[in-house]
């Protein structure tokens, strides 16, 4: 291999870096950037009916966090914030606790794997149809219990049912992830810790949850993202009735329901904003090892 | 560094045993009760499905053959699913894979930049895509084709596979490619007999979860998938419907459910070694 | 940088692109009026598969004027996704397509449909028609209709109430058998809407007066509210009533829970179902629903359609919704399908009433029944009656407070759009 300047070494890898990235970037910028791109152009516009839009600037973006439609907002993203952060910690502990004995060598395992990962496979429309019956007030969970609460009919008990039936749905999401980080770590890294008398406790705190942290944070992170956007379950379950009403419900509400496609735009707007925002303390929170490079160092 | 080698099953004291095994079954409870109930609604009458007994006392496969009756076209739905999620999946993990080996092991200039963009794609409620979207697919005559939803799906997958492959690749002993390199490999060789192997834990798995992600996604699917003759299983669930429009399916639905499911769990049982097993021996040395 | 380079341009074009697009109207040419030709028919599914053969008629003698049956999902939330999309877009998919009886004026006031004056609508109950005309001009055709019922269960009364009072009285019988008496639909969505504006107009009031003015603010909308908010603080009507839609309702009378129940014909045959769950299958009644001094007012259910105003066939479409009116098609509507037709003279048919045994009280039911307000905004209309109508039947907010609260709202609303 001829000795190549540092300079020009940088460069080649630059262009081919280019290549690699590229189709990302374009089916992203596509799909994804184009139709949000048009929204943030289109929320700075109003909707009346009977007449092209015309250029309101922010005064949309000012209702919605000061004026008419600010009780509203404020209550859903309360809501939002209340699901993500519950389900999330939830999430964690169940699915760590899921990888860790996927993790073990024990007969059936590998069914035990399979059936752990049912709650993610199954569609989420179906299971949402199916938590709400569950959660009817004549359904099996009330017949169980004994109880006739009403899951559906208030606030708090529809809170935690939508809680417990997402973080169900979406530990094995989790697990899964964690899971293959969990591979990453070699028996013998265990076993020099057991020789020198680490108990399992020890053991779990000084070397598993640091060396499965890359894939902890990555779960996390888009288990994050994913539940500041949650809309299917809360949408079937409550309507949205007893103040269950979410980020992404009230984004459909106006974009959809009621056609005022400007508002609904800066919704989303916002909701990417606050999206954005939270991801953002998450990773600065985590110190900076997950955007740091690692050619070669570690 | 941590350095993945074949898996060995070392011994076990025999009194943590007893815990174990009633832990996991707590888990395996806790993961498959509802999909019980789930199965037990499906196998009850149409017209019994209000009743709460755990265990059927009468078995009927009448909402089975209901979902796959003439009207549902339901064997071709799970085609499409599969045409569609197998599609996304290719190719999202061939780009991933590569977008991934590029942010790990390259230097250049705007790499965080990019990071942070293809993580930012992941944060829009999927309605504001909707519309135009929409719009765009219906001017370049892409509505009720398979790309119509396999693009989309693809999107919504990168960022997922890009950073799940990144922080594994991360982690990856890179000598071992300057290794290969210097015995005569080159890049790509050393990239697929080498590193590829020691990913396979995290390739795997992002594989199955974005699989998984592209057979349940519903929101483009329901919009662009309008003549039923692409339409996936999640679309063709929502168009159950009973004696009216007020009678809610509910064991059809529950049926439909199991049988979207299999194949799903079917896809993990096979690949489940793969997660937790790299591949032995072989590249490393 | 290459690559930085090569990204700003690429986002000043994405930008470029978004702001050119952002900015047009979106396009869909007018379609023609004189077109004949296929068309596509879009509505909710049908699962008794019976439409198709309907269609596969009318394709037999039209065959260079094929109808395409495409099939929507079953939510009719979704149903509207679907068709607002697609009109949004101008994408011109669908020529024919189902409107739920409530859409008609906010599509016809975005320019979506085509007037259908020149469709005879003789012989059609005029409510439903009223329900499918905006501005003086019928932009959506009859289709299928539905009106509500008071089920009640034989074994317990002789007689159906005919008053709000009455149906008071008879609550005793439901507390002596330890039963619940009343349910509706009384959950926050549409159907909570339904059941408010049966309630206001059975009580003599009205959500909107014919100019389109908010009429909440009236003795009979409070007698109509205190219905049901008073039912819940009674007793009459069970807590659970909160969680109901259509099924859960059903669930609950069938299993002999209820008294009596509001809900539409469908659950007739399904109640009275041999074999089935439901432990009250022959000691089921109909009636029209009670109003506060007399016979209520149902609230108007039901499908029409309508064509798109892009589409390329519209004289065809036209031909197709009068075959679907026609007498013959509605009885097959009747029969094959199980939806109540729009034609009053099949009511009368000896032959059909003893088939079907509700359609005597189906048809007082429709000649009574009055639709829900004709709003541009129809769905921020409803949505509002529907949030605010659950507070108060959760005891969140008093009567009063609920219909000034709305008077002003939808009015608002009304007035803003």
């Amino acid at each position: 291999m001829s000795p190549a300047t540092p300079a020009r070494r940088a460069r080649g890898d630059g262009r081919f870096a280019l290549w690699l990235v590229l189709p990302t970037l374009l089916v992203l910028a596509a799909v994804i950037g184009y139709p949000v791109l048009r929204a943030v152009v289109r929320s700075l516009y109003d909707d009346r009916l009977g007449r092209d839009p015309s250029f309101i600037g922010l005064d949309n973006y000012a209702s919605i966090l000061f004026g008419g439609g600010a009780e509203k907002f404020w209550a859903a993203l309360g809501n939002t914030l209340f699901f993500s952060f519950t389900t999330v910690v939830f999430e964690l502990l169940i699915g760590m606790t899921l990888a860790l004995v996927m993790n073990r060598a024990f007969k059936g395992r590998g069914i035990v794997r399979a059936v752990v990962l049912v709650p993610w496979a199954i569609p989420t429309a179906v299971a949402a149809v199916l938590w709400k019956w569950t959660f009817d007030a004549n359904g099996i969970v009330n017949h169980l219990l004994g109880s006739q609460i009403l899951w559906t009919g208030s606030e708090w008990p529809a809170k935690w049912a939508i809680v417990f039936a997402d973080t169900w749905k979406t530990a094995p999401f989790i697990a899964l992830l964690v899971l293959a980080g969990l591979q990453t770590i070699s028996q013998e890294v265990y076993e020099a810790a057991r020789v020198d008398g680490a108990g399992p406790i020890r053991r779990f705190f000084s070397i598993t949850l640091p060396l499965a942290r890359p894939a902890i944070v990555v779960a996390v992170l888009f288990r994050l993202l994913d539940v500041l956007r949650i809309y299917d379950l809360p949408q079937i379950f409550t309507n949205g009735a007893n103040n269950t009403r979410t980020l992404s419900m009230l984004v459909v509400e106006e974009s959809i329901g009621n056609l005022h496609v400007g508002v609904g735009s800066a919704l989303s707007t916002l909701t990417f904003l606050i999206v954005f925002i939270i991801a953002f303390i998450y990773i600065r929170l985590l110190g900076a090892r997950v955007m740091s490079s690692a050619n070669g160092a570690s | 560094m941590a350095i993945a080698a074949p898996n060995a099953i070392r011994p076990r004291r025999r009194s943590a045993d007893g815990w174990f095994y009633v832990g996991v079954a707590v888990l395996v409870v806790f993961c498959l009760a509802p999909f019980y109930w789930m199965v037990v609604s499906s196998l009850k009458a149409p017209n019994a499905i209000f009743n709460n007994d755990i265990l059927p006392s009468s078995i009927s496969f009448e909402n089975f053959a209901a979902v796959f009756s003439g009207g549902n076209d339901f064997a071709r739905a799970l085609l499409n699913s599969a045409i569609i999620a197998g599609s996304t999946t290719i190719f999202a993990m061939v780009v991933g894979v590569f977008t991934a080996y590029a942010l790990t092991r390259l230097t250049f200039r705007g790499r965080n930049l990019i990071l942070a963009v293809i993580l930012a794609a992941s944060m829009f409620p999927g309605v504001a895509i909707l519309t135009p979207l929409y719009e765009l697919f219906a001017r370049i005559g892409w509505i009720n084709t398979y790309q119509a939803m396999i693009v989309p799906n693809i999107s919504f997958a990168l960022p997922l596979a890009i950073w799940t492959l990144t922080s594994f690749f991360r982690e990856m002993p890179w000598e071992l490619e300057q290794a290969a390199k210097v015995d005569g490999a080159n890049r790509a060789q050393a990239f697929r007999m080498i590193i590829l192997p020691l990913a396979a834990p995290g390739v795997f798995t992002t594989t199955i979860l974005v699989f998984i992600a592209a057979w349940n996604e519903y929101l483009i699917a329901s919009n662009v998938s309008i003549d039923g003759s692409t339409s996936p299983v999640t679309v063709a669930i929502a168009k159950f419907t009973g004696s009216s429009q007020f009678e809610q399916p509910f064991g059809t639905q529950m049926a439909a459910g199991v049988i979207a499911t299999i194949p799903l769990v079917i896809l993990v049982l096979l690949f489940q070694r793969r997660i937790v097993e790299g591949l032995t021996a072989g590249g490393l040395k | 940088m290459k690559i930085t380079r090569i990204l700003a341009t690429g986002a000043v074009f994405t930008v470029a692109a978004g702001l050119m697009a952002g900015c047009s109207s979106s396009g869909g040419g007018e379609g023609s009026a004189d077109g004949r030709g296929p068309i596509t028919f879009a509505q909710g599914k049908d699962t008794t598969g019976k439409l198709q053969s309907l269609i596969d008629d009318w394709n037999a003698d039209h065959p260079d004027e094929e109808v395409k049956f495409v099939e929507l999902p079953e939510s009719a939330d979704e149903q509207r996704t679907a068709l607002v999309q697609d009109f949004q877009a101008g994408a011109g998919t669908y020529d024919v397509a189902g409107l739920d009886v409530v859409w008609t004026a906010e599509f016809a006031a975005r320019d979506w449909l085509v007037p259908l004056d020149d469709i005879d609508t003789d012989g059609l109950f005029p409510s439903t028609v009223a329900s499918g005309t905006y501005d003086g001009t019928l932009f959506a055709a009859p289709y299928n209709t539905n009106a509500g019922f008071l089920y009640y269960r034989t074994d317990l009364v002789d007689q159906a109430p005919t008053t709000w009072a009455e149906l008071a009285e008879d609550c005793e019988i439901a507390k002596a058998n330890s039963i619940n008496c009343y349910a509706g639909q009384l959950a926050q969505y549409e159907g909570l809407t339904v059941n408010f504006s049966e309630a206001v107009n059975s009580a003599g009031g009205s959500i909107v007066d014919s100019t389109g003015k908010v009429t909440l603010d009236t003795p009979e909308a409070r007698a109509g509210l205190e219905f049901l908010v008073n039912g819940f603080a009674d007793g009459d009507i069970p807590a659970e009533a909160v969680t109901y839609q259509e099924e859960e309702g059903r669930r609950a009378f069938q299993s002999g829970g209820l008294l009596f129940l509001r809900n539409w014909p469908y659950v007739y045959g399904l109640a009275t179902q041999e074999g089935g769950d439901s432990v009250v299958q022959d000691k089921i009644g109909i009636a029209p629903i009670p109003g506060e001094n007399g016979a209520g007012a149902s609230t108007l259910g039901g499908y029409n359609l309508a064509i798109a105003k892009t589409s390329d066939h519209q004289q065809t479409a036209k031909d197709f919704i009068t075959f679907l009116e026609s007498e013959d098609a509605q009885r097959s509507i009747l029969t094959d399908l199980g939806l109540p037709p729009v034609r009053s003279s099949l009511y009368d048919d000896s032959e059909l009433q003893e088939s079907i045994p509700y359609l005597a009280t189906l048809k007082e039911a429709l000649e009574n029944a009055v639709a829900r307000p004709q709003a541009v905004s129809y769905n921020e209309f409803s949505k509002t009656i529907s949030e605010d109508v659950y507070k108060a039947l959760q005891g969140d907010a008093s009567v009063d407070e609920t219909l000034s609260g709305l008077q002003s709202k939808l009015q608002d609303i009304a007035e803003g759009s």
